[in-house]
């Protein structure tokens, strides 16, 4: 016996199905990753219109059946971010942050906090100002993704050697540890400046909306995005998609 | 449940695009009581196409030659080409007869969650063709969503200053009513609004 639930939802990604529908893979405030069907979305003549985009902050009817799949059967858009999908630039950051989401966050399980960064990061990213630097350098995207990293349990800690625990200057970072470690400890770790070091310990503290204005250098940033990558590897096994090798 | 060749032939048929099951079940034994002639002469037609059609050498739509009867066309206006991502497209735009430039067949848009980078689609091929056959104008015509949006950017980026590039209208549907418009669209429509 089928019911019918309203909830908040993000569009993380949709893609076709059969000859008018898509699938979609949503983050959704009361139960966390879902799955559901958008019924004829891909026809010019349909309710939904495009409102279920990727970036799309919606508020959903869904009505779960006996499948795996929800069916869509309303919606009301909450924040369109269109602003972050029509710039080169900020879809970038936009798809890195959201596959992130796809790959930390896989559990039918709520998470308020996770909901409220993701929602955050979108409404900051409509306005994020576009770099030179790649969008997998953005000081907004690497932010997310170290908060997101910190709500999955996964925080690199920063503070001391995560292996002896010495609080020496540290020199590497080492996912097995589960953080930055000193230079005795280093071997096999990934190289990390001071610049670096303090750069990520910024980003952590501070909220998404300050993310802008941590003053992140290009060498620190490219040091953050190795330490997330490594981190996505060892306790994820995957890599982003997005984030060019 | 019935034979194994006619379950095969319901699987068979189930794998193609809106067919389920029941469907698939009222096809075969459509296809049991007809006659063998008839059976014959669709699978020989599905034979005929995989084996006769390929993609245009030129714009990659589907041709039975190694260029298709459009890019030969003499007729119409060699400077203009008008982007797609598959062929259903461009017959859609074939159809509205307002049409009567070149087109090029992308083979799908780009997706970077998906793994569909500009090397998989027929990018480079589009950039040499406007650079050596003195193309003065490429309409973008991908679709109106994330994918096809992020595709228009960076074809548009590729061909700066090779051509003029255009991109397809976006907007309400014609013999719509404005109430029913979901507010991206009616944005876009507003944004995109033109003197009168």
């Amino acid at each position: 016996m089928g019911r019918t639930y309203r909830t908040e939802a993000v569009v993380l990604r949709s893609f076709r199905l059969g000859e008018a529908d898509r699938v979609l893979h949503l983050y959704t405030l009361d139960r966390g990753r879902v799955g559901a069907v958008a019924k004829g979305i891909r026809r010019t003549k349909s309710r939904f219109g495009a409102r279920l985009e990727p970036l799309s902050h919606v508020e959903l009817f869904l009505h779960q059946g006996s499948g795996e799949l929800g069916t869509i059967t309303g919606v009301d858009l909450i924040d369109s971010h269109h602003a972050a999908r029509e710039d080169p630039y900020r879809l970038g950051v936009g798809l890195i942050g959201l596959e992130a989401m796809l790959r930390l966050f896989t559990e039918q399980e709520a998470n308020a906090r996770a909901f409220g960064a993701l929602t955050r990061f979108l409404e900051l990213l409509d306005g994020a100002e576009p770099h030179e630097t790649p969008p997998q350098l953005d000081p907004l995207g690497l932010s997310f993704q170290l908060k997101l990293l910190w709500l999955s349990g996964y925080l690199p800690h920063l503070t001391s050697c995560a292996d002896c625990g010495s609080t020496a200057e540290l020199a590497g970072y080492s996912p097995t540890a589960g953080g930055a470690v000193c230079s005795g400890c280093s071997a096999g770790a990934i190289a990390l400046s001071q610049q670096g070091l303090t750069g990520m310990d910024s980003l952590l503290r501070r909220p998404l909306a300050e993310a802008a204005s941590a003053g992140l250098a290009e060498r620190a940033a490219r040091e953050a995005l190795r330490v997330v990558t490594s981190s996505y590897e060892h306790h994820g096994g995957f890599r982003l998609r997005t984030v060019p090798a | 449940m019935f034979s194994p060749s006619v379950d095969n032939l319901v699987a068979q048929l189930t794998r193609l695009p809106g067919v389920g099951t029941r469907t698939a079940q009222r096809l075969a034994f459509h296809l049991l009581r007809a006659t063998k002639d008839e059976a014959n002469a669709l699978s020989a037609a599905i034979a005929e196409v995989k084996e006769r059609v390929r993609f245009c050498r030129e714009c990659g739509n589907l041709t039975e030659e190694e260029v298709c009867s459009i890019c030969l066309d003499a007729r119409r206006d060699h400077a203009l080409v008008c982007v797609v991502e598959q062929p259903a497209d461009l017959i859609s735009i074939e159809r509205t007869a307002e049409y009567r430039g070149l087109y090029h067949v992308l083979g799908g848009a780009l997706s970077p969650l998906d793994g569909v980078e500009p090397e998989h689609l027929r990018i480079d091929e589009l950039v040499r063709r406007v650079s050596a056959n003195g193309i003065e104008e490429v309409v973008l015509a991908t679709n109106p969503n994330m994918t096809g949006e992020a595709t228009a950017a960076y074809l548009a980026d590729r061909l700066r200053g090779k051509a003029r590039v255009t991109r397809l209208a976006s907007g309400l549907p014609v013999g719509g009513d404005l109430e029913y418009a979901d507010e991206v669209t009616l944005g876009r429509a507003l944004s995109g609004r033109r003197e009168m």
